[in-house]
């Protein structure tokens, strides 16, 4: 797995990073390390099933109720206008 | 048009329905349309840190609701995942949908054709914030962010904008049969994608599609598939690739445009939401709620038509709505056989519907109830009114919202039944009237509708036509 | 070392019962607490926030209660707090030790901290840590790293290492801390304290600002193992509001419990041999074998195990952590509320320069691994994988625990590291969190006690791994060591 500096700019974007040019540049190197040792686990061929599924329960339910807020301040949420 | 026959078009649909429960899907917050901005909010839909979500229970109700009404074969087990990107009205940077996994997969809708148009699946979702667009600025309103919605994905098997159309029209009002939606287009309670691409006929494979989102009236749907099939024959016939994009319909043009701002929008990242366990759907839920649903609107239909001998206009009326179709099955069995099945549908078509479209009523809870449109019909099974003056009677109930006894009474419009007085009536029209009584002795029969109309305007027609004929014919004997 | 008219050792368990038997001045227990965190707060930078104000404000409410509540309702009655600063209150700011979310308030209460304050206690300051809890060292913190009260040169641990700190020299009996990867027990091994890390789901997440959603939970650090038990009784429990919190198979209560055991026989543990085996510092090791020695002594079976998927838990753990971590944290944006890039024309602008400024370099790192691991393409060589491989780990604990009744382990494969030490290379400092990953992988619950020092003084601690849901037979086990090596009175910290 080859770790260039177009593959850190296009995971920097689809994290909505800015990296500076020295920023590529460590990440580059030590993505690229962390990348190598973690690749072990693809070389590992493990396909095991997670022993407890069958143990798992329906998620929490909450019961249909509406609760309004406390908090009485209004929340005013603005961003540069978008476009598109 | 040459272009459409040339290409076959090949449209599937996504469905976007908002489920009418009464707190969002995944925190408490109230749900009503129309809040002043973010009042609907809370930490765990504004995305504050350390907030989490738990799952409303009434929504696998609505959902299983849902298949079963369609026919679609329900998991035991489904998942929620994260569909991560980053857009203003995604508080979380990510939707809580369910992908791989889904509660449910398969079942249908039939076409009045007879074709069935094979869903895809339906899943569990949560819905994103608003934005209002001004001028430097955007706003963004969270109050919608949560609300839990079905997406509803059809196969690619219709073929026309009309099928689309009827599609979605029998998909609403199932939604809404099933009471799992308010299904409201205009307040964007039920939303439509549609996914067009073109094949040359006999093709077995797809063409490109392209995707148009967020269209909110029928007419729209149409215009936009029309306008994209010309659009992609067109670049098709001069050998041009479709390419495949994500479009907006604008209204203005009637055309579809590029909608800019998702290009990265294919790296969802999707993967199975650590927050939250499994939705698990017994068997024995699915009983429950199988005993508690409503009959459908096909099945509604069949009834109407088939068992009560209604007309197919009649029938495809009442049953197009849950709540008409509920007041004519009360009226049935309130007036029990006092008016039969015609004379009743006419009632409900004629008189109580257009009022309660013109005055706006919520037919959940209308401004007059079927109870009292019942005591209304029943003075007319009796002959105590006219039915015209039924009629006059039931807007006057609108304006003064009294019983249709006392409307009745302060209208003056009791029908007079009482024979001593209308005798007594007949005796003196006869009397004053002599001269006609002999041209109708010598064999003049227009002159009895004279003498008819004497009768009826001295009462101010409020004798009982019947009786009115009854007792002249009577006394006309008499004086032979 | 201890100048105030309250003993050093003062302990959670002792304050609750006098003060609720009127045997104790609350007022003047926390004029010493007060004087002390603000003569020596600075020396470690262990805390975020103090207000004495806000103290005051809480004891006077604690005094209307101790007047209407039961005494049973107020276990931790009195008792001063401190918490990790990426669990939200409603009164204090919370900011992660991060300027993303710097003088954040969050509006309301983390569950853990409702908790603690139905149960009488004073949520006293809010603990530095490393950001958004990532870290092992709590070097990365926005607001400064986290000096060792042992030495002043050397780390804390991490990333609770503000809450460790702040126990091991007395700004408090009892903090509260998270654990994702080792993030209590990793701290208050190098600290020389209790840490205790719950089965996963047995203490609320609501309020604990997300960093792993699958592998974080909430766990108390003390000097002693009742005050540890206490806290945890108060803190543990499923919550409705927490759509991954468990019901225990057993619920009672862990304190009660602690004597049950009247020593160790027949008890059966394990000691990981390739946490054993690796390479740890002589004096460590020394440390370690005399500690299982003394477990032998009180009778308990010491035997080898081997788990092999200890081999690869880094690397599961990093992946599946830093791909949770950056879904987590993408709500970070500048737009509801944290940081907020200025001079900025468009949305994207907006949340990159929020995100780029709001953010440190390692939490950056972990962003920038976690999106990698899910990219499309990706995702099922390395995020695919490694939940495969955890599932794998899960069956081979589970066999593990029907040989032996706990594990045992160095907590960590050496002690305090020198500041500075260990930042320069990400990659080395995640792998000296191999003995604490894999509890958080498979959910068990896992405790370090102190056992000792190395040859620079530094505290050397021991980690108890027990089955899903028994806490309470880790906590006895402890228990028992505690009482026959009373080592926390034997030294303190130097400041």
């Amino acid at each position: 797995m080859k770790v260039d500096a177009e593959m850190v700019k296009y995971v920097a974007g689809l994290a909505r990073l800015k990296l500076s040019v020295e920023e590529v540049s460590y990440f580059q190197t030590h993505l690229a390390k962390i990348i190598d040792y973690v690749s072990v686990l693809e070389k590992a061929g493990i396909d095991t099933e997670d022993p407890f599924l069958d143990k798992t329960n329906s998620t929490v339910l909450r019961s249909d109720k509406a609760i309004m807020r406390e908090e009485k301040r209004p929340i005013s949420i603005k961003v540069p206008r978008i476009v598109g | 048009m040459s272009q459409q026959t040339k290409y076959e078009t090949v449209i599937g649909l996504e469905v976007h329905c908002q489920l009418s429960t009464e707190s969002k899907l995944f925190c408490s917050c109230p749900t009503n349309f129309g809040a002043d901005v973010n009042k609907n909010t809370c930490p765990v839909c504004l995305g504050y840190p350390g907030a989490l979500p738990v799952f409303n229970e009434k929504v696998i109700e609505y959902a299983v609701l849902f298949a079963l009404g369609v026919g679609a074969e329900i998991k035991p087990k489904s998942y929620f995942a994260r569909k991560q990107y980053f857009y203003p009205d995604l508080p979380k940077g990510y939707q809580i949908t369910q992908f791989d996994k889904p509660y449910c997969e398969g079942g249908g809708i039939l076409l009045s054709s007879g074709k069935k148009i094979n869903l895809i699946r339906a899943h569990i979702e949560e819905d994103a914030g608003k934005s209002i667009h001004a001028e430097e600025y955007s706003y963004i309103d969270l109050n919608r962010a949560g609300i839990p919605l079905l997406e509803i994905v059809s196969e690619p098997e219709l073929r026309t904008a009309a099928e689309a159309s009827e599609y979605l029209k029998k998909l609403r009002m199932l939604v809404k049969y099933l009471g799992i939606s308010d299904a409201n287009l205009e307040e964007g309670s039920f939303r439509c994608d549609a996914n067009i691409s073109l094949r040359k006929h006999g093709d077995l494979e797809y063409g490109t599609r392209c995707e148009v989102k967020n269209l909110n009236s029928y007419r729209h749907i149409e215009q936009a598939i029309h306008y994209e099939v010309l659009r992609q024959s067109d670049l098709l016939d001069n050998g041009e690739k479709v390419v495949q994009q994500t479009l907006l319909f604008e209204e203005s043009s009637g055309k579809t445009k590029p909608m800019r701002g998702k290009e990265d929008a294919h790296d969802y990242r999707y993967f199975s939401d650590p927050d939250l366990k499994a939705i698990v759907v017994s068997s024995d839920l699915v009983l429950q709620v199988k005993a508690r649903m409503p009959k459908l609107p096909d099945q509604v239909y069949q009834h109407f038509t088939g068992n009560l001998g209604l007309t197919h206009q009649d029938a495809t009326v009442l049953s197009s709505d849950k709540n008409v179709a509920n007041f004519y099955e009360q009226l049935l069995t309130n007036l029990d056989s006092k008016l039969n099945e015609k004379q009743i549908a006419n009632w409900l078509i004629e008189t109580y519907l257009p009022a309660s479209q013109q005055f706006s009523w919520d037919l959940a809870k209308p401004e007059i109830s079927i109870d009292a449109f019942t005591s209304l019909l029943v003075m007319f099974s009796e002959g105590s009114i006219s039915s015209t003056a039924a009629k006059k009677v039931f807007l006057y109930m609108i304006e003064t919202k009294k019983t249709a006894k006392e409307c009745v009474t302060e209208l003056g419009l009791d029908q007079v039944n009482d024979k001593s007085v209308i005798v007594e009536t007949v005796r003196k029209v006869l009397a004053d009237n002599a001269l006609q009584v002999e041209e109708l002795k010598s064999g003049k029969q227009k002159v009895y509708g004279y003498l008819v109309g004497q009768v009826m305007k001295s009462s101010k027609g409020k004798f009982n036509p019947k009786l009115v004929n009854q007792l002249l014919q009577e006394l006309l004997d008499e004086y032979k | 070392m201890n100048d105030g008219i309250i003993p050093y050792s003062s302990t959670a368990h002792q304050i609750a019962n006098d003060f609720l038997a009127n045997q104790l001045d609350i007022d003047e227990l926390y004029n010493f607490y007060i004087s002390r965190v603000n003569k020596n707060k600075a020396k470690t930078n262990s805390l975020t926030f103090f207000s004495d104000e806000l103290v005051h404000a809480q004891l006077k409410q604690l005094k209307q209660l101790k007047e209407i509540a039961k005494k049973d309702d107020l276990p931790l009655a009195g008792v001063p707090i401190i918490i990790k600063d990426n669990i939200v209150d409603r009164d204090m700011p919370t900011s992660c030790g991060s300027r993303m979310l710097e003088g954040f308030r969050s509006g309301y209460d983390a569950t853990v901290v409702q908790k603690l304050r139905e149960a009488g206690a004073i949520i006293f300051a809010k603990a530095n840590c490393d950001e958004f809890a990532m870290g092992s060292t709590n070097e990365h913190s926005y607001f400064g790293s986290v000096k060792n009260p042992w030495d002043v040169t050397k780390v804390p641990g991490g990333s609770s290492g503000g809450s460790a700190a702040a126990v091991a020299h007395d700004l408090a009996p009892v903090s509260i801390g998270s654990d994702t990867g080792g993030s209590i027990r990793q701290p208050a091994s190098f600290c020389g304290i209790f840490g205790l890390k719950p089965t996963y789901g047995r203490v609320s997440r609501y309020g604990l600002v997300a960093f792993a959603s699958s592998l974080d939970q909430v766990g108390p650090f003390a000097r002693n193992v009742k005050d540890l038990a206490l806290t945890y009784d108060v803190i543990k429990g499923f919550d409705e509001k927490d759509s991954t919190s468990v019901r225990s198979i057993n619920e009672s209560s862990c304190f009660d419990e602690l004597g049950a055991m009247t020593d160790l026989k027949g008890l059966k543990l394990g000691c990981v041999v390739e946490l054993r085996d690796s390479k740890l510092k002589p004096d460590l090791k020394k440390a370690y074998l005399n500690a299982c020695d003394q477990l032998k002594k009180l009778g308990a079976k010491v035997v080898d195990i081997s788990i092999p998927s200890l081999s690869n838990a880094v690397a599961a753990y990093y992946v599946l952590a830093s791909a949770e971590a950056a879904s987590n944290l993408a709500r970070y944006d500048g737009v509801r509320y944290g940081y907020s890039g200025n001079d900025v024309d468009n949305i994207d602008d907006l949340y990159k320069s929020s995100r780029s400024q709001g953010f440190g370099k390692e939490v950056k790192q972990r962003i920038m691994l976690g999106t990698f691991v899910q990219s499309m393409g990706y995702y099922s060589s390395y995020y695919g994988k490694a939940e495969k491989y955890r599932n794998l780990m899960k069956e081979e604990f589970k066999q593990a625990f029907t040989e032996v009744d706990l594990l045992i382990s160095p907590t960590c494969l050496s002690t305090a590291f020198k500041l500075g030490e260990k930042n320069k290379d990400p990659l080395e400092a995640y792998l000296t969190d191999i003995a604490t990953v894999s509890a958080n992988l498979v959910g068990i619950p896992a405790l370090s006690m102190p056992i000792g020092f190395d040859d620079q003084n530094l505290p050397v601690g021991m980690q108890l791994m027990g089955p899903w849901y028994q806490e309470s037979m880790i906590l006895q086990a402890a228990y028992q060591y505690e009482q026959k090596n009373n080592y926390w009175h034997s030294r303190t910290p130097s400041i």
